[in-house]
């Protein structure tokens, strides 16, 4: 009797220290100037829920209560993983904190759109042209790649049917039983048509079409007799 | 016999809950997200695995002993790295330092590479 009188005091005296510390980091968690703060204060209020079902446990006698505590500890941990991620992918709001943010991530991505506009000259002016604050950098620097790789595929488009066109004329050639230099002369005259024109993504794809089968056809048979 | 088992579970419980109140005013009176860190990921972690111990003693069960040295080494392993990642999460974010902090390592990490 006398041992189960003095867990029961120590488990209320518990349960009261508890629910005291509980209040606290609830206050932390209200309070917390930052998110990481509030993060932290609720990974503690997950260990201080598993306090009291131990101590609930050990009242009422339902030692099942444990598996119940060790599975709020997994949810807990993954719930605090699940935030870390989340608090690196997300950038750092300005006046969130008191003391001014640090000015590294900001100065940062500021070369790099002026470094990806060099290169792509039509798409990116654009957004480059907008005055920049501080959150969609990363945006624009997406945008930038973005249409980088619209040019470079469009520039792989304009090289393949350049080599296309060329061997087709090639064939062309060969079928009218001409020399293969014929179907030479016409290559080089379609290959700078496409590499020039590969500032303008869609475009040289349809007068390309519309020139080349033309033009092979027509020096080879001013050359050819 | 059932006394003295019953004086360890009061024990456990008394200094688990010293060591969660103990978490709780740190986590209150710290400056900074990284020293607050520290009195939630130790203390606070230490306070509950003490209690989990303290269920398994109590029902002086060898298998809801086993049960709750495995909660408590799964707790007690993983708060510190949940806690780790979020610190390093927060500093390769940008969150500052508090004003009385000393020295960055990381800080200076960075700046030489």
């Amino acid at each position: 009797m006398t041992g189960q009188s003095i867990t029961q005091f120590a488990v209320h005296a518990g349960l009261i220290v508890l629910g005291i510390s509980f209040l606290l980091t609830a206050w932390r968690v209200i309070k917390g100037p930052t998110l990481p703060d509030r993060v932290i204060a609720l990974d503690m209020l997950v260990g201080i829920v598993m306090g009291f079902i131990a101590l609930i446990a050990i009242r009422t006698g339902y030692t099942l209560y444990i598996d119940i505590a060790i599975s709020l500890g997994l949810v807990g941990f993954l719930a605090t993983v699940a935030f870390a991620r989340f608090i690196l992918s997300r950038k750092l709001r300005g006046g969130e904190d008191g003391s001014p943010p640090d000015p590294r991530p900001r100065s940062l991505p500021q070369p790099l759109p002026q470094a990806t506009l060099a290169e792509p000259a039509p798409l990116a002016p654009a957004p480059a042209a907008e005055p920049a604050p501080a959150k969609p950098v990363l945006r624009k620097a997406d945008q930038t790649k973005a249409s980088a790789a619209k040019v470079k595929i469009a520039k792989a488009k304009a090289a393949g049917k350049a080599a296309v066109v060329a061997e087709t004329a090639a064939a062309e050639g060969a079928r009218k039983g001409r020399k293969p230099e014929v179907a030479a002369k016409p290559a080089r005259t379609v290959r700078p048509a496409a590499t020039a024109t590969p500032a303008e993504p869609v475009q040289p794809a349809k007068p390309a079409k519309a020139v080349k089968p033309a033009r092979p056809a027509k020096p080879a048979k001013k050359e050819t007799p | 016999m059932e006394i003295l088992l019953a004086l360890v579970t009061a024990a456990l419980i008394f200094v688990g809950a010293i060591f969660v109140l103990a978490a709780a005013l740190g986590i209150n009176r710290f400056p900074d997200l990284y020293s607050r860190m520290h009195a939630a990921s130790k203390a606070g972690t230490v306070g509950s695995a003490l209690m989990l111990i303290a269920v398994g003693i109590h029902a002086a069960d060898i298998a809801i002993l086993a049960r709750s040295l495995a909660g408590f080494f799964f707790f007690v392993l993983t708060a510190p790295v949940s806690a780790h990642l979020l610190a390093k999460a927060a500093h390769d974010t940008g969150y500052p330092l508090s004003d009385i902090s000393v020295q960055d390592d990381m800080r200076k990490d960075e700046e030489k590479v």
